[in-house]
Formats: structure tokens, C-alpha cells, sequence
């Protein structure tokens, strides 16, 4: 090869390997109208974001049945079919709590004990959650049913429900008592005396506090609303 | 042909002419009869209609293990028309009567977990309570 198509090639080579360079500043300015809405589409990203974030948010429930150091193993129950869970407590990550009314107290991780009822947040991954926050709350039962028997003696109520699961309801004096005026269909506070064999009963009663020595199935209840039987044959 | 038989013959076609058209009439009047039965058969009477329920209790939003991040949710649904509704939580019963199939209702809610039980009483149905129950989660992250 020639000296000078070695030159010329060498300049070829040089143009061909030239690229455009892109300025790191934008050299024309957006006008303010611009910034304004790229400002309100990054918002509106933003806050879509945390709402898809927040709708795929999903609460574990569960009695916890064993602590084995910065693990829980939790069961629940759906339905008839026990699934268990391992819950990861991260020292740094995790906040636990406990809800007292409507408020909650912050709890370390040696407060929590075998049995506990917990709601916990975090992300699962086969069985294992990532704890984000657990929560120990207190576990309700709320059911519609027909009184079967009134005890006047043990101011007691043997009630069944509609999948005919029979339960006792111990009336206490803390317990809150409605009855529906059929008439005005009205809720008002009521009494153990005008409760009659054959009305419909809607409870709520807690699991986790049944009560002192309570059998399977009885609990002290914590708010009773009757529905006198005239009302559900109108 | 004798001009007796063409008129005999002629006769013959008539009356059975006529014959035909009133066995035709009748036919067609006997359906209208039957049809006219069998519709009100199919259509209900008032107390037949208020004795079934057509609109099975149905909750649209929120959805079973929602997390929720303030102290009230909006409960919508379907419900039979003109039922009594009672919707029981452990923070508070409340009752209303459904005027459409349509319905909303705002609960409040307490911190933790909410077992949402509704039940509606249909009007005019006796038997069994229409029940549905979910459970929403009060989280406050704050």
C-alpha cells in the first residue's frame, strides 16, 4: 500500500469512528408551563404507584404456635384446612406492636409468646414472610343465630347458628345487650328478661379472651343484638 | 254427467269447504285458550314473588384481607330489594334497609383486624338469613 492511501485510509477510519456527543445539560430550557406538567405526571406516577403498592398489600393472620429465635411459626385456619407460616422478625426492620383499643404500644420481640393472635405485613415468599410489622391483636368471633335455650339461673344462652355450630353465651354484666324494635326498627339497649327461646341472636364474642375456664364452644359475650322472632316472619 | 250429479258434487265441495273453515276456526281459537292458560300459569302471584329470594347478598368492595389505612371503609354491594340489613363488627352494629339492589354502606373500623358480618332479612321471606362475612385490616403505618 501507497503512503498516501495509508493516510487517506487513516482519515476514513477517524470520521467513521466519530459519534455524536450528547450535551449532559439540555441547552434549551422548558418553559415553566412544561416543568409544571411534568411535575403533576410524576405526581400522578407517584401516588399510582402507592396505591398499586397498597392494593397489593396483603395482612397473614394467625395464632403463633412456636418462637424459635428471630422466627414465628404461625397457623391459621381457613376454613376447615390449617396453613402454617414462618414469620422472619427482623431486628432493624420489623416494628411490633400491640393494638390496645384504638390505640397502639410498641413491643420488642421477647413480649411476644406462644399463642399470641398476630396480623403481620411484609412480603411472602413460599410460606415465609418478610416481616414489615406485626401486630398482636385480639381475635373476634361474629355470629348470626337462633336461641335454642335460655338459662334464667346461669344467665346463659345456648344459641345455633345457621351452619348449625352450637355455642353458649354467658351474659355478664359487661356485656352490651340491643334488642330491634320491630316496629321502628330501631336498635335500643335491652335486658336478659326480654330475651325469648326462638329469636334470631347476632354476637360477637373474643377467642382469644373467652373467658375463665370455658368449655369448647363457650364464651362470655361481648355485645349481643336480638332480633325478636315477630320481626322475621313480617 | 247428469245435471243432478254435477250438483251433488258441487254441494259435496261446498259443505266441505265449510266444514274445514270451522274445524280450522275452532283449532285456532283452542290454542289461543291453551296458550292464554299456560302464560298465567308461568306468571307468579303476589306471594309467590315475595317468596324467593332472586338477588343473592354480594359484596363488591372492599375485597377479603384488605388493608385499609383510615377508620371507616365503604361497604358495597348487592342485596334483595327492600331487605333489612344488619351489619355487626366487633366496633359497632349497624342496620339499614335496602331500597334498591344496590348498596353502600360506611362502617367504622378499630385498629387491627375487622370481622365484617352482614345479614339481611328479605321482606316478606321467611326461613333462612341471606349472611356474608369478610375481614378488612386498620392498619395505621403512622
Amino acid at each position: 500500500m501507497k503512503k498516501r492511501d495509508t493516510v487517506l485510509l487513516t482519515i476514513l477510519c477517524t470520521c467513521l469512528l466519530t459519534v455524536p456527543v450528547l450535551a449532559l445539560e439540555s441547552t434549551s430550557s422548558a418553559t415553566p408551563a412544561e416543568e409544571k406538567g411534568v411535575k403533576l405526571l410524576r405526581e400522578k406516577i407517584a401516588t399510582q404507584v402507592e396505591e398499586m403498592r397498597k392494593k397489593d398489600q396483603k395482612a397473614y393472620v394467625g395464632s403463633i404456635t412456636k418462637i424459635d429465635g428471630s422466627s414465628l411459626t404461625v397457623s391459621s385456619l381457613q376454613g376447615t384446612d390449617e396453613r402454617k407460616y414462618t414469620i422472619k422478625i427482623d431486628d432493624t426492620l420489623t416494628t411490633i406492636y400491640k393494638v390496645v383499643g384504638a390505640t397502639k404500644k410498641e413491643l420488642k420481640k421477647s413480649d411476644l409468646t406462644v399463642g399470641n393472635y398476630v396480623i403481620v405485613t411484609g412480603q411472602m415468599i413460599s410460606d415465609t414472610i418478610e416481616a414489615n410489622e406485626v401486630y398482636v391483636d385480639e381475635q373476634f368471633l361474629v355470629k348470626t343465630a337462633k336461641i335454642i335455650e335460655i338459662s334464667k339461673s346461669d344467665y346463659y344462652l345456648k344459641v345455633v347458628t345457621y351452619d348449625k355450630d352450637e355455642y353458649i353465651l354467658d351474659i355478664q354484666s359487661s356485656t352490651r345487650q340491643f334488642l330491634l324494635n320491630s316496629k321502628s326498627k330501631e336498635i335500643e339497649r335491652t335486658g336478659f328478661s326480654n330475651i325469648k327461646e326462638g329469636d334470631s341472636i347476632h354476637f360477637v364474642v373474643s377467642k382469644t379472651n373467652p373467658g375463665a375456664g370455658k368449655e369448647k364452644n363457650r364464651y362470655d359475650a361481648v355485645r349481643i343484638l336480638v332480633i325478636p322472632q315477630e320481626f322475621s316472619v313480617q | 254427467m247428469k245435471k243432478e250429479t254435477s250438483l251433488a258434487i258441487g254441494m259435496g265441495i261446498l259443505f266441505g269447504l265449510i266444514f274445514s273453515f270451522i274445524v280450522i276456526l275452532n283449532t285456532q281459537k283452542n290454542n289461543s285458550v291453551t296458550q292464554k292458560k299456560q302464560s298465567t300459569k308461568v306468571r307468579p302471584v303476589g306471594t309467590t314473588e315475595q317468596q324467593t329470594i332472586t338477588q343473592p347478598i354480594t359484596i363488591t368492595e372492599p375485597n377479603d384481607g384488605d388493608i385499609i389505612d383510615k377508620a371507616s371503609v365503604t361497604i358495597k354491594g348487592k342485596v334483595e330489594k327492600n331487605s333489612f340489613v344488619i351489619v355487626q363488627s366487633p366496633a359497632k352494629d349497624g342496620t339499614f334497609t335496602a331500597k334498591t339492589e344496590d348498596f353502600s354502606y360506611e362502617m367504622p373500623l378499630s385498629l387491627g383486624e375487622n370481622v365484617i358480618h352482614l345479614s339481611a332479612y328479605a321482606k316478606g321471606v321467611q326461613g333462612k338469613v341471606q349472611e356474608k362475612e369478610f375481614k378488612v385490616y386498620y392498619l395505621n403505618t403512622k
